[in-house]
């Protein structure tokens, strides 16, 4: 009889699954600076939320403490070894520091998306996959990020645990398959003023893959190793903190091999000191929302994700 | 898709719980943990991510998912544009424009039916543009009247509105009361000569060879004066067809070697605008370009140590002119709109093959480098300047001798009496080689945490520019002159004791050094500093310069620009004496001659930076740092270099110097009127010192902004601007660069506007987020302060010793500008 439910059960949610199931709880990344406020444990009756300024009950608090899965893509594609190897060595040396409860995924970007090892608490075994990694390829993160996010938001809404994703990447904006340089391809047409903006096609992207990940709520890290200041590297590397930011992630930069050990663990420990807060959703909201949390009776100062839309375009 | 998959998981796992061994065991719940990785496992098997999971099921649904590009057409057309109102006032209409520039770019796994299926690792891009484009080109310039054309100059005035009386060369006699001892005027005449009667040539007085050429010259069409001038409007179109297509296509072996290729090509033809509908057309000739390019990359990851990459490029880029023009010599008689031009033909080729292998290794705390890199250029090309012969004439002849505001250069035409005639004698093409070779190596080594040094030497060969027949020749500075005994005689390539290039290969040591070190021990504060030094080789140019002899120039100068003619004006000027190949010791003698230094000296290349660097909150970067370059034996034109300058030394001889023999024998190698360097001759030194700031604001709130500042000072002993005073002491000429800008302001910004998705306001799913999503405002602003004011006095009598004069300080007058702007 169990086993007749189990596949009743199977068929209907076969049958029944509708375009877009209605969403009644979301989750936000946030952050909180202690400013002398000493309680370490916050309930979520210590949280108010308004979401569009309705009230807005808060279900479930996930702390730093709390089990976080980590999926760690690497997007390493320059084949830099000045790069690589500060990067190999500091990817592995956060990885051990990380605490019990942390659970790292790992993946690969360049060249496009693959699992290399799903997420585990055995630091052996990424390590491992990490030291047989070839670093050199094609950038993949413009083109995996929505992709990786996706999963990722299915893990949320499977399981109340937190979820982040971490990239470290090194890619460069002209390395990329889909061509983001908008070249010169006629030399002799001198009066071509359509690539006096160069970095149009990267904003366009940039802009295409902020609509996606607006719907999408894992917060995304971006360990920026390498660093370049023309023009279209910056409209790049700028394109990489507006998705960041989109999720109310964060991207570290890198502007010399000094700073590559640094930039890695920032990125690892941002995104392990994320709270994660479940919201219920009041019956009348809009598709984007707005979200507004405090914590009363506290001097904490908060950071978290403002915007939220509850459905793609 | 996904949905479905997952439901087909879910399926399975309920078919197998139900068609099962029916064994019941006690299932323990997944925890949070356990089913959130349950769910990546899912959803990467769904999406072929996974090497263990259905990828290839995926994938084979829909070959072309993967596939993206776009299509794209940049439209310009005089529809969109306004009428200014100074135009439409004079009942004008817009000026032609039809552009269109259009083309696709399609990247993705390559999938050829039957023979790829897409997922074998190989990717492609392929982007096409084309362009078809007619603009039209306006020109308002002065021709001469009808009148004139008949040699009727009564009506034509000078610049200041008195008559321009035109005189009789053949009535030219001296002037038996000329008193020497006095300067030349209207009381006291050199040469005597008599206005033609009535300001009107007779017409059996008129060159035929000017009348048939005449026949080719259009009318006057407009009067917009004064005097008769900017009387020839044209609106003439201007055509620009180009197609070009970039294919890209890489492909991996395994995880550890990785192949690409890429090829483009781009052919265009500018249809330039006539300002004659004939073989007379002064304006430029049609044009057709090419380029060529392929490369082959190749990147073996022997290990995680442990990377080699090949690269291979081939690029060509031709470039060609007056195809199929029917020949016609060029007739220059300003201030009126020549005739013909020069560079009638032309056909150019530049080619340049590279081969690079660099291999970087780990080792401990060193990255090594090791790049080998192997360049060979060749420059095609054939650029006779004046095939057909030029013409050049003056006023001086139709002019009262000694007189300004006499006489014109067209009613010279008229009379068929040039001042100045040339004509090249270009028998071949040339095939200029050269190559380059270095081998680098670079250590990246980390002492410790925060603190990397890179330290680096680029061994460089670099040989000199050789013909690939040998048909190349300069003058040899060495060698005696049989016509005079002196120095310096035309010596040809692999002749005589001469080696191929003239100048030796040379071997250079480049060395580089730098420093990063966090000295807070952080990231946030930056320090670094770096130096470098390196060489350039002498590059190769398109045209024929360093060929004399094997080709050549006919030369007819006038003794005196205002007594004789160089020429009588026929359809062809005499044939030279010598045929060509004409390698005589003494064939250059008497002309402005090709040299090409013979040295080892190449332009040498030195800088060094300290930059501290300080990461502030609010995503900013500020820097702030110091900067040095320097160079000596930077390459020079004739204007800035000239080993036949006269000594200034000389300016005691005064007005001897006016006189051409007694200035040639001054000169060094007085055979020679003069040294033809192509901007080839190194000689020059600069040196640059900068302090600047930088602000590197990232995105937030939507706005990033980049501000830099620099102040810099720029001295040199070249840049003039007018050339320069004392080429025998050029420590005189160390001065402000000629373009130097002491502060310079540069702002970058990019703000996006709060409406549309993921946005404050305006936030809308239905068809309005089409018109509001993705709207930002970005600019760049740059401010610079002025470059140096440079005087240069008006009359230069130092006889061409000193080409450009420097204005004296005056005592007591202070240099400095208080108020330096456009009233001045």
């Amino acid at each position: 009889m169990p086993r007749l439910f189990h596949l009743l059960l199977c068929l209907a949610s076969l049958v029944a699954s509708p375009p877009h199931a209605r969403i009644t709880r979301i989750r936000i990344p946030l952050w909180l600076e202690t400013n002398g406020d000493s309680r370490d444990e916050l309930t979520p009756k210590d949280f108010s939320a308004t979401l569009d300024g309705e009230p807005a009950r808060v279900v479930d608090v996930k702390r730093p403490e709390d089990d976080l899965i980590l999926l760690l893509v690497l997007d390493l594609s320059s084949g830099d070894l000045t790069v690589l190897d500060p990067a190999r060595q500091a990817l592995i040396a956060e990885l051990r520091k990380l605490p019990a409860r942390t659970y790292v995924g790992l993946l690969r970007s360049q060249d496009g998306l693959q699992v290399l090892v799903d997420p585990t608490a055995d630091r052996d075994k990424i390590v491992a996959a990490i030291e047989q990694q070839s670093m050199s390829g094609k950038a993949g993160l413009l083109t995996t990020v929505d992709v990786i996010g996706r999963v990722a938001d299915s893990m949320l809404k499977k399981s109340p645990v937190r979820v982040a994703i971490l990239y470290i990447t090194d890619g460069d904006v002209r390395n990329y398959r889909e061509d983001f340089t908008n070249p010169v391809i006629n030399s002799s047409d001198f009066n071509d003023m359509s690539r006096r903006f160069p970095e149009t096609l990267v904003q366009e992207k940039i802009a295409k893959l902020e609509a996606g990940l607006a719907v999408q709520q894992a917060p995304i890290f971006i360990a920026e190793l390498n660093s370049r200041t023309d023009r279209l590297s910056e409209a790049y590397l700028n394109g990489l903190k507006q998705l960041a930011d989109t999720t109310a992630g964060a991207v570290v930069f890198s502007r010399s091999s000094t700073e590559i050990a640094d930039t890695i663990q920032k990125g690892f420990a941002t995104a392990a000191s994320h709270y994660s807060l479940t919201l219920a959703l009041p019956d009348h909201v809009s598709a984007r929302l707005q979200i507004h949390i405090t914590v009363p009776e506290s001097k904490r100062i908060l950071s978290y994700r403002t915007r939220l839309a509850l459905h793609p375009r | 898709m996904r949905a479905v998959g997952r439901s087909l998981l879910l399926v399975v796992c309920a078919m197998a719980s139900l068609f099962g061994d029916g064994e019941q065991k006690p299932a323990r719940q997944p925890n949070d943990v356990e089913r959130a990785i349950e769910e990546f496992k899912i959803e990467t098997a769904n999406l072929g991510l996974r090497a263990d999971g259905p990828r290839k099921v995926a994938a084979s649904v829909n070959p072309l998912r993967d596939w993206h590009g776009r299509l794209y057409e940049n439209f310009r057309n005089d529809s969109l544009d306004a009428i200014p109102h100074e135009i439409r006032q004079g009942g004008g209409n817009k000026a032609l424009l039809r552009r269109n520039q259009f083309g696709f770019n399609v990247a993705g796994p390559l999938m050829i039916p039957k023979l790829m299926h897409g997922k074998s690792g190989t990717y492609f891009s392929l982007s096409y543009e084309g362009v078809r484009e007619h603009v039209s080109r306006t020109y308002l310039r002065t021709i001469p009247t009808s009148s004139e054309r008949t040699g009727d100059w009564s009506h034509v005035v000078d610049q200041a509105g008195n008559l321009l009386t035109i005189f009789d060369p053949a009535t030219t006699r001296p002037n038996p009361g000329y008193d020497a001892s006095k300067p030349v005027s209207l009381d006291n005449l050199q040469f005597l000569r008599d206005a033609f009667p009535g300001n009107i040539i007779p017409a059996e007085r008129l060159n035929q060879v000017a009348q048939n050429a005449l026949a080719l010259y259009p009318q006057p069409n407009v009067a917009v004066g004064p005097f008769f001038r900017n009387n020839f409007f044209l609106n003439s179109p201007e055509a620009n067809t180009a197609n070009g297509m970039i294919a890209k296509l890489d492909h991996s072996i395994g995880e550890r070697q990785r192949i690409s290729t890429e090829l483009a090509f781009s052919d265009g033809l500018l249809n330039a605008a006539n300002w004659f509908p004939n073989i007379a057309n002064p304006g430029p000739s049609d044009h057709t370009f090419g380029t060529r390019r392929g490369s082959l990359e190749h990147v073996l990851t022997t290990s995680s140590q442990t990377v080699n990459t090949a690269t291979f490029e081939v690029t060509s880029g031709s470039s060609r002119t007056g195809a199929g023009d029917q020949p016609f010599p060029e007739y220059q008689f300003g201030p009126y709109l020549p005739m013909g031009r020069a560079y009638p033909v032309s056909k150019n080729v530049r080619n340049t093959y590279v081969w690079t292998d660099g291999i970087s290794v780990r080792r401990g705390k060193h990255s090594l480098r090791v790049v080998g890199e192997y360049v060979h250029y060749e420059v095609n090309t054939f650029w006779p300047q004046y095939p057909e012969g030029f013409f050049r004439f003056s006023p001086g002849l139709t002019s009262l001798p000694g007189i300004v505001d006499t006489g014109h250069a067209f009613a010279s035409f008229l009379l068929g009496l040039p001042e100045y005639a040339e004509q090249s004698f270009v028998l071949s093409p040339s095939y200029f080689r050269r190559s380059y070779a270095s081998l680098s190596m670079n250590d990246h080594y980390e002492l410790r945490k925060g603190l990397v040094f890179s330290i680096g030497l680029n061994i460089a060969r670099h040989t000199p520019r050789v013909e690939k027949y040998d048909r190349q020749s300069t003058v040899d500075l060495q060698r005696i002159n049989p016509v005079n005994g002196r120095e310096g005689a035309l010596a040809a390539a692999g002749q005589d004791g001469e080696s191929r290039g003239f100048r030796p290969a040379v071997l250079r040591l480049e060395p580089s050094a730098s420093v990063a070190w966090n000295i807070t021990g952080d990231s946030r504060t930056v320090l670094r500093a770096g130096y470098s030094r390196g060489y350039s080789a002498i590059p190769m140019y398109s045209g024929q310069w360093g060929t004399q002899g094997f080709n050549g120039y006919e030369t007819f100068i006038s003794p005196n620009v205002q007594l004789a003619p160089a020429v009588p004006l026929a359809e062809t000027l005499p044939q030279p004496v010598h045929s060509l190949p004409d390698l005589r010791p003494d064939a250059a003698n008497d002309t402005i001659a090709d040299l090409v230094d013979a040295s080892t000296r190449e332009p040498l290349y030195q800088s060094a930076s300290l930059t501290l660097e300080r990461e502030l909150p609010g995503s900013m970067v500020v820097s702030v740092g110091a900067a040095y370059s320097g160079g000596r034996n930077l390459l020079l034109s004739g204007d800035a270099a000239n080993p036949n300058a006269i000594p200034p030394a000389a300016l005691r001889f005064r007005d001897k110097l006016n006189d051409e023999d007694f200035n040639r024998s001054l000169r060094p190698y007085p055979q020679y009127k003069g040294f033809d360097l192509y901007s080839s001759y190194p000689l020059g030194r600069y040196q640059r010192d900068a302090g600047f700031v930088r602000v590197e604001k990232r995105a937030s709130m939507g706005l990033s902004v980049s501000a830099y500042y620099e102040f810099s000072k720029q001295m040199d002993d070249y840049s003039g601007p007018y050339g320069i005073q004392d080429f025998f002491n050029r420590g005189n000429d160390w001065s402000l660069t000629a373009y130097n800008q002491p502060q310079r302001l540069q702002l970058s910004y990019s703000y996006e506007l709060p409406v549309g998705a993921n946005k404050p306001f305006l936030t809308f799913s239905d068809w309005r987020h089409y018109f509001l999503d993705g709207w930002s405002v970005s600019g760049t602003a740059s401010l610079a302060s002025g470059t140096p004011v440079a005087l240069r006095p008006e009359f230069n009598n130092t006889g061409g010793v000193i080409t450009a004069l420097n204005v004296n300080v005056v005592p007591g007058v202070n240099p400095e500008l208080s108020n330096p702007g456009p009233s001045l």
